[in-house]
């Protein structure tokens, strides 16, 4: 099952991507409405090595934000491709979604009131094509579980809990 | 294509149609349109900046009093997927040579500036205390800057970009600041954004702090116009360009090795300038150190800091590994850094250059200038010419990496004798006499070239010696040839061919310059022009915007000539004439043939045999209203 797959390390900065993904979702040359988002982080004091880390929807199978929607308006493509959709329509702008995602990953269009987020392209990613240095590519993965996640982050609190109160 | 479904006019995307313009003495903001007819005659960039200072800053204007504007410039293809589109234009009154300058720095902050809704930023006046200027779709704001009053270029960028939410990261905000060399009104400064990217040429720097202006921050994120039924032919021909660019020319080069790859083939041409022009022979062992292999693999720690939608592993942020400089953060040195803080002050230890070029652009000043200076001084010290004594007590001989930064500080304050070094190479040989003239580095326009020893590459000397605007203005085509102009062989005698060249490699060259986009992405010109008006809805044709880039090299011309340019200023100085005592180019010297090029260029370009455009050849360009302007003058 091929899912997005993102290497910082490769990542040079270009933010081509941002574009790329608003020209082919909304037609527009706007990173504002791009569903993937570069921050470059800084390390030092004045200057420091950059780190440049791009972000998007990990299309989770324990979805938070399919759990939470009060209207069932994001759910699994019928393609079986293993995208989540926004269903526009029954969406109605209640937000509890952009609250659920842990990646900050959905968005709030200002106009129309509807949230939106990566939908991969339907198959074939905008990013992936444009990224000069494979940053971003398309290959088969194993399912992304959030929980997974959240409970490595509660392991590594424990551990420095236990190294904290001795 | 397919035909759009009115009758197409030019422009249907690309381009806001906006300027903001900044009163700082009113403190007021206000956009305007920015007429259609002004866009299809200039295009953007460096050919609208010319016009907005020829048409609205009066004549013999001081560069650094009020009335003088400092214009930043965007073009149609700015803050697209074209790569390298993040690049900006400045263009003001130099404060250096007292005529045009054009600068470009490369990032994000023009993309930025687009992305926020203007094509261009026209600032005027003076502010009565030091202010930074803050733009975004929403607002445009004049905010006290007390706060970072004197602080270096990066430094400022930091703190200002952390005031408006992106502390100690980036996202959607550019910064372009001046350091102490701006705010002291050094003949040099520079304009430094996005972490190490200058608009050196000129001293811009200079005219931004005469106007109390420390910085200025863009938010971007909105749209740059594209029409509906455009969007897949734009993409198509974004990339193709974006193919076609990493395929040729310095494409091909910079993506492993940056510009530092140019080092050992410039080197073996006799290119390299080393000890202020008076040799041209490396010891092995400099050579070694001064290698793109070593610097890239085992020098650095590296980590790719790419521009607006480039392409290419090009630009790096470094942290030096080993050496005496071990620890050391700054930008990987480009060529001209690493010649010109190098081998042309008797420095061979790269990590000294990336911490040099770091002080040097955090205190905000042009490189090339600074190097020929430096490299003068030097010189002068060794002939006995100038001495400690001269120098506030600094011993400024060849190879003193301590000496350089104790002058670089004090220049950028004008502190003792920095005050007087802060005129530039020209102006300081004159200042200090004797000898020194006979030594320096300079075109007689007033600014020093870039950081080549170009006494054997003639098309890098001549087309800086009759730049308009304090920097290069064609190609060199020395060692390259261009099908597209109908060179099919490179140049190498300094004769009418080179003449030629330059009269055509001219206008491609100001046309780019229009549109503004990094040097290094360039494709093919058919494509360029084509990839404008798919965006654009125009129908230019390449010999159109050549045309474009012609307008824009006699409007310049004749900018510097309203402001008191002569026929004796388009020379060089006594040392770039001088002809080389070894190396590659030994004997070698433009001299003889250099009065019979000029000529022939005059003539080329249809102006008289002073240089001046004739009224015939301004009215071909649609200049004619400028003819009672400047000719009736003189």
């Amino acid at each position: 099952m091929k899912q997005l797959k993102i290497n910082p390390d490769q990542c040079i900065g270009c933010r081509a991507c941002e574009l790329a993904c608003a020209l082919e979702n909304d037609g527009v040359l706007a990173s504002g409405h791009s569903r993937i988002d570069v921050i470059s982080f800084t390390e030092s004091r004045e200057y420091g090595l950059p780190y440049h880390f791009p972000s998007t929807c990990r299309q989770c199978e324990d979805a938070p934000c399919l759990i939470t929607c009060p209207e069932d308006a994001i759910a699994w493509d019928k393609q079986n491709k293993r995208i989540l959709q926004i269903d526009r329509e029954a969406c109605t702008g209640c937000s509890l979604c952009i609250h659920a995602c842990p990646f900050g990953a959905i968005r709030m269009e200002s106009e129309s009131r509807k949230v939106y987020k990566c939908e991969l392209c339907n198959g074939y990613p905008a990013c992936v094509e444009i990224c000069p240095t494979n940053a971003i590519s398309m290959v088969d993965q194993n399912p992304y579980f959030v929980k997974i996640t959240a409970l490595q982050m509660k392991a590594f609190l424990l551990l420095k809990k236990r190294n904290v109160d001795k | 294509m397919k035909p759009l479904s009115n009758k197409p006019t030019f422009p249907i995307g690309g381009y806001h149609r906006k300027l903001l313009r900044v009163d700082l003495t009113k403190g007021s903001v206000r956009s305007e349109e920015i007429p259609t007819h002004i866009l299809e005659n200039y295009i953007g960039g460096t050919g609208l900046g010319i016009y907005l200072l020829y048409t609205e800053v009066p004549p013999r204007t001081s560069p650094i009093e009020a009335e003088n504007k400092l214009i930043f410039s965007t073009g149609p293809l700015t803050g697209t997927l074209v790569p390298g589109s993040g690049t900006y234009a400045v263009i003001s009154k130099s404060p250096l040579t007292g005529f045009a300058a054009a600068a470009q720095a490369n990032g994000f902050f023009g993309a930025r500036l687009k992305a926020a809704g203007y094509d261009a930023l026209v600032v005027e006046g003076h502010s009565s205390s030091l202010v930074y200027l803050h733009i975004s779709q929403r607002n445009v704001e004049l905010i006290p800057a007390e706060f970072v009053k004197a602080k270096g270029v990066f430094e400022t960028e930091r703190l200002l970009r952390g005031h408006h939410g992106e502390k100690g990261f980036e996202r959607r905000i550019s910064v372009a600041a001046i350091g102490p060399a701006g705010e002291h009104g050094v003949r040099y400064a520079a304009i430094g954004s996005d972490g190490g990217h200058m608009v050196a040429s000129g001293g811009l720097g200079a005219v931004m702090g005469s106007k109390n202006l420390k910085a200025i921050v863009v938010e971007g994120g909105g749209p740059v116009p594209i029409h509906p039924d455009r969007v897949g032919d734009f993409k198509a021909a974004v990339q193709q360009w974006r193919e076609e660019a990493g395929a040729t020319g310095l494409g091909k080069t910079v993506h492993e090795k940056g510009t530092l790859g140019l080092f050992k083939a410039y080197h073996d041409k006799g290119w390299v300038p080393v000890k202020n022009l008076t040799t041209n022979q490396l010891p092995d062992e400099a050579l070694e150190q001064l290698d793109w292999s070593y610097m890239r693999n085992t020098l650095y720690e590296k980590v790719p800091k790419a521009c607006h939608a480039c392409t290419f592993r090009h630009c790096h942020t470094v942290r030096v590994k080993e050496g005496h400089y071990k620890g050391i953060v700054g930008e990987e040195p480009e060529y001209e850094i690493l010649a010109g803080f190098g081998p042309n002050w008797g420095i061979h230890d790269p990590g000294a250059i990336t911490m040099l070029n770091n002080l040097n652009d955090n205190l905000g000043m042009d490189a090339k200038e600074v190097s020929f200076l430096i490299s003068m001084l030097m010189e002068g010290v060794e002939k006995g010419e100038i001495n400690k004594e001269n120098l506030d007590g600094i011993d400024l001989t060849w190879g003193n990496i301590e000496a350089v930064e104790q002058i670089l500080r004090k220049i950028s304050k004008r502190d003792g004798i920095g005050d007087v070094l802060a005129g530039g190479v020209m102006r300081t040989a004159r200042d200090l006499g004797g000898e020194m003239d006979d030594m320096a580095v300079y075109v007689k326009q007033g600014n020093a070239p870039h950081i080549h020893d170009p006494r054997t590459r003639w098309g890098t000397l001549f087309t800086q010696v009759i730049s308009n605007t304090a920097s290069q203005e064609g190609m060199d085509m020395t060692s390259r040839a261009n099908p597209e102009l109908g060179f099919t062989e490179p140049t190498s005698e300094p004769d009418a061919y080179l003449a030629e060249v330059q009269a055509k490699t001219g206008p491609k060259r100001q046309f780019e310059e229009c549109l503004v986009f990094c040097y290094f992405q360039a494709c093919s010109l058919k494509h360029t022009v084509y990839t404008m008006n798919v965006l654009t809805g125009g129908a230019f044709t390449v010999q159109e915007c050549l045309t474009v880039g012609e307008r824009v090299i006699n409007l310049l011309r004749i900018y510097n000539v309203r402001e008191g340019l002569v026929m004796d200023d388009d020379c060089y100085s006594h040392r770039l004439g001088e002809r080389p005592k070894d190396g590659p180019g030994k004997g070698k010297s433009m001299n003889p043939t250099f009065d019979r090029v000029r000529a022939a260029y005059y003539q080329s370009m249809g102006w008289d045999e002073k240089g001046v455009p004739i009224p015939e050849t301004l009215e071909r360009l649609g200049l004619g209203f400028i003819i009672d302007d400047a000719i009736i003058q003189k």
